[in-house]
């Protein structure tokens, strides 16, 4: 990665940007603290305009699609005059979106308001209340029907009483309290106030409801399938008015997809007079093909100057990998971005994670579902079908060698060995090839860190070389005393040797007063042992999971055996949905474990950040969502 | 399992916690003494990297304040869950109250969405309001309708468009957001399962007490609202404002009659007092003399978390007031009486915070 600083006429800035971000390497970087460069900052309005329009555009793609292509005139950055011309056109459309949006906001306010007044009548007819009395404009009473929210009702009731009003709730409906008013009229001030902040609804009995109930009651429903038209009406004039624009709309999109570059640059841009700096990031393998695209394209001189990474300079990581390994990349960067130097392990991860799952979960039925349903579900699944589809391809392998399809092991031959006939080779098995990852996961914590100057780690940390000398002079050791029941001076020298420099480091990097310093070493140095120990142990459950594969199918056809013929087969297809599903789920989450504990923790820091170059920002190409009215 | 094995961790980070709070001479120091003095408390509360030179400004320096403050509290959440966990949650989300006024009154008054901007302040993930969304709006009543479909802020954006035309004053808004919010504090708090919330509810009470009581006086003696609507704006649920206190008093319309009317120990606590600025300055400091007195006392619990935010809160206030004290070039005394020093240690509210926490201790046993 290389840092770059490009001087140039500020008019080329906004070109320079889209070349840049067609390019597709180079990340922003704000300009060196200690070296700020240039004081101003050029594309503070464009960059607001371009937020203004980005956001008007947007909205009104809640209620239309883009065509498919943009007009192919249109291939140069706007200028901000442009810029803003093609915000104040959006904002003039939006602007009628807007207040359409805001009729349709009051029709149903309006039929909602129809609605409680029917449903209030409703309720007054039930009861044979004299209306004509509730309408009745009195001289001393001060009568009054209307809705509250239910939740402001308690408090309401109790304010009403300060002001010397009595209210009686006759009916309760989607969270909306029916209620009456009475008071002395005139004698009593305040409580339009309360009213108004309570939320309060009039509702209006109509003239002669009592004679006509059911005219007055159509004429209500009448108003709203009104307000129910007038809504369509509008909606369907925001269609159209969104239609009749759709030439100048898709324009639109097009200038602030191009004018999407030069609004991200953001710090990276500084510039006075007519001098401009654009300062970031770019991969070293890209930086001629950058310049020359610049100096060849860009009408002014431009200079671009570049320099190594600093020693503690936050550097972005570049993650490339082949589109099937996607999904490992996503369960990679779950737990961390590399940091910059730092060993990127998707491929080791993909590789060690669909070995180990083939291994705990061999079986050619199975592994063939797994591959079958990703394929038939890989539009839902995308873009983890690979994923799936290589666990599935690896559990039929090792199913193979194993001999088992669907828990059956009488049916196919085992290539290697059935898996119960000899536990203690597969928990062999499972060791080494645990000893195996151990090893590499250290090797690559000693490549990282020799990448990260920390030599004397590398050579004498507990993951470092030393460590590494270590647990293999343990394994040496062990093994010697149990094949053939005797240490030989070797290994003991070289754990001698390991435990010395393991001890040296952890010594030389504790600043602690001498008596803790003795006790964080012993302690550190037994957990370095511990950890290499337990963290090979744990991977017997590799073993264990093949085992426990069988011996789950053994477990269903015993109770298979025990049913008639349908049962027999119901029991055995549902053990094996239940194995699948349960046990499939178990080894994946074991497997991540696995990886993420023993291996990750081991060498990985993940705490980098990942390349991200200046792109042209797509329109909304997804047409229109749920949009503001419509919820 | 009881509440010390419970809180133990919790009990451990608050007391490792508080020991960076700092106290009125402290501050008098922070304020008056020479710049390594000022550097050095700024180390022992925790904010030694701050400095207005660094930030690009006030609305800046409040947002790294409450990140730092939101740090604390996702620290001392950790290992809660269920109601615990959403109470102090919900405690962390009180800056998007602020937040949502000023875009209220923003977009009301056609602010500019960079003059907006200003007044906002960054919580993180405590955020739950889709504020760029609601700053996009090209206008007030736009912004009220994306308003209007979160359901939590429905009657808000109706309150709001009362305004709009004509109907309602600005306060409205501003006091049917302020209740909102600490009806939701009130109600999480009593979700809280019952073994661990009697102290919490207790805090809890205490600082609906004081918003009350200061609502209150500012409803009927400043903006000399009829009782009906003062009582309407205030929300019943303190230790000692209950719904008839509440009602009682709304009735009362001078300062010398609501105090002679409080019940004790607040009638105490705020006796002599003449103005409203005295009787908020006491109830604040015997708030957080009570706090104190929660943490100095050591019983393991949830109250003990959230007394250290409200304490937290005042030291970030008042450290918040020297930054930009000095960054104007106001004058030490200025300061020291803008952010009520003198008060700090106000032996009354202190007596009678020591003596209710006695009497509460007792009840608790």
């Amino acid at each position: 990665m290389a840092r770059v600083t490009v001087q140039l006429l500020a008019e080329d800035a906004r070109d320079a940007s889209l070349l840049m971000a067609q390019h597709g390497a180079f990340q922003v970087e704000k300009g060196d603290p200690a070296n700020p460069g240039l004081p101003d900052d050029p594309a503070a309005e464009y960059r607001r305009t371009y937020a203004s329009a980005r956001a008007r555009l947007s909205k009104i793609l809640n209620h239309t699609t883009l065509p498919d292509r943009h007009p192919p005139e249109v291939t140069d950055a706007p200028n901000e005059g442009q810029l803003a011309d093609v915000d104040r056109q959006l904002g003039a459309l939006w602007q009628k979106i807007s207040e359409r949006e805001e009729q349709v906001r009051l029709c149903r306010e309006h039929k909602q308001h129809i609605e409680r007044q029917l449903l209030s009548l409703e309720n007054f007819q039930s009861l044979k209340v004299d209306l004509g009395r509730l309408r009745q404009d009195r001289t001393f009473l001060d009568l009054r029907v209307g809705t509250v929210p239910s939740k402001q009702y308690a408090r309401f009731e109790e304010s009403m009483g300060l002001a010397g009003f009595t209210i009686s709730r006759f009916l309760e409906s989607n969270g909306v309290a029916h209620v009456i008013l009475a008071g002395q009229k005139g004698t009593v001030t305040g409580i339009e106030p309360v009213l108004k902040a309570a939320g309060w609804h009039a509702l209006e009995i109509p003239e002669n409801f009592e004679d006509r109930p059911e005219e007055i009651r159509s004429q209500l429903l009448a108003k709203s399938a009104q307000c129910d038209a007038d809504c369509a009406r509008l909606q369907a004039e925001i269609r159209t008015l969104c239609e009749a624009d759709a030439g100048p709309l898709a324009a639109a999109a097009a200038q602030i997809e191009l004018a999407s570059p030069y609004a991200q640059l953001g710090d990276g841009l500084r510039a006075r007079g007519g001098l401009a700096l654009i300062t970031g990031w770019v991969p070293r393998s890209a930086v001629e093909g950058l310049q020359a695209a610049l100096e060849s394209k860009l009408k002014g001189p431009v200079l671009m100057q570049q320099r190594p990474p600093l020693p503690d300079e936050s550097v972005p990581s570049v993650l490339r990998h082949h589109r099937l390994l996607a999904p490992f990349v996503r369960l990679v960067t779950n737990y961390g971005v590399p940091r910059y130097g730092e060993v990127d392990p998707t491929v080791v991860f993909a590789v060690s994670f669909i070995a180990m799952f083939g291994m705990m979960f061999g079986d050619m039925g199975h592994g063939a579902v797994i591959a079958i349903v990703a394929l038939l579900l890989r539009r839902r699944l995308s873009p983890f079908t690979p994923f799936l589809i290589a666990c599935g391809l690896s559990s039929m392998v090792f199913g193979a060698l194993y001999g088992s399809v669907f828990g059956f092991e009488e049916w196919v031959h085992p290539l290697w060995i059935s898996p119960l006939t000899d536990p203690l080779l597969m928990l062999r098995v499972a060791l080494y090839w645990g000893i195996g990852f151990i090893l590499v996961a250290s090797l690559l914590t000693v490549y990282n860190r020799l990448s990260d100057r920390h030599y004397l780690e590398a050579l004498l940390g507990g993951s470092g070389l030393a460590g590494i000398s270590l647990y293999l002079s343990l394994i040496w050791l062990a093994y010697g005393w149990f094949a053939q029941g005797r240490w030989s001076a070797a290994p003991v020298l070289l754990a001698v040797l390991g435990l010395i420099g393991v001890m040296g480091y952890l010594w030389h990097e504790n600043r602690r007063p001498l008596g803790e310093r003795i006790l964080t070493v012993i302690i550190e140095t037994l957990e370095t042992v511990m950890s290499y120990v337990s963290g090979s142990l744990s991977f017997l459950r590799v073993a264990a999971f093949s085992l426990n594969h069988v011996a789950l199918a053994a477990a269903v056809f015993a109770i298979a055996e025990m049913m008639n013929t349908v049962g027999h087969w119901i029991t055995i297809v549902a053990g094996n949905l239940f194995i699948l599903v349960l046990e499939g789920a178990i080894v994946g989450i074991q497997v991540m474990r696995l990886e993420y504990y023993e291996g990750f923790s081991r060498f990985y820091h993940g705490d980098g950040r990942a390349f991200r170059p200046l792109r042209v920002l797509q329109s909304n190409p997804r047409g229109p969502q749920s949009g503001p009215i419509d919820s | 399992m009881s509440a010390h094995s419970r809180y133990v961790y919790l009990n451990t980070r608050v007391s490792l916690m508080a020991a960076q709070l700092l106290d009125a001479p402290q501050l008098e120091s922070m304020l008056r003494g020479r710049a390594e003095e000022h550097k050095a408390l700024l180390r022992h509360a925790g904010l030694d990297d701050l400095s207005l030179d660094q930030l690009h400004g006030a609305s800046e320096l409040e947002s790294v304040l409450m990140r730092r403050q939101l740090e604390e509290l996702n620290l001392l959440v950790r290992p809660l869950t269920g109601p615990a966990r959403e109470f102090f949650a919900y405690w962390g989300r009180r800056a998007e109250v602020g937040n949502l006024k000023a875009l209220i009154r923003g977009k009301l008054s056609g602010q500019k969405r960079e003059s907006i901007e200003q007044h906002l302040i960054d919580i993180g993930p405590y955020a739950r309001l889709p504020l760029r969304a609601l700053l996009e709006s090209d206008d007030a009543a736009e912004m009220l309708r994306r308003l209007e479909r979160i359901p939590e802020y429905a009657e808000i954006a109706r309150q709001a468009r009362r305004i709009v035309a004509g109907g309602a004053e600005l306060f409205t808004v501003d006091s049917a957001l302020d209740r909102q919010y600490y009806a939701g504090v009130h109600r999480r708090a009593q979700a809280v399962p019952k073994a661990d919330r009697m102290g919490l509810l207790m805090l809890v009470g205490d600082l609906l007490d004081r918003i009350n009581l200061v609502w209150l006086l500012r409803y009927r003696v400043a903006y000399q609202l009829p009782p009906a609507e003062a009582y309407f704006h205030l929300l019943p649920g303190g230790n000692h404002l209950g719904r008839t206190q509440l009602l009682r008093l709304a009735q009362l319309d001078t300062v010398e009659a609501i105090a002679n009317a409080l019940p004790e120990p607040l009638k105490s606590l705020l006796a002599g007092l003449q103005t409203p600025t005295e009787i908020m300055g006491r109830l604040q400091v015997y708030q957080w003399q009570a706090a104190g007195k929660a943490i100095r006392d050591n019983r393991p619990g949830l109250d003990r978390v959230f007394a250290y935010l409200l304490l937290r809160e005042r030291d970030v206030r008042a450290v918040r007031g020297v930054l930009y004290g000095q960054a104007l070039q106001l004058g030490k005394d200025l300061i020291a009486d803008a952010l009520n020093l003198d008060i700090w240690s106000d032996p009354v509210a202190s007596n009678s915070a020591g003596a209710l926490a006695r009497l509460r201790r007792k009840a608790h046993v």
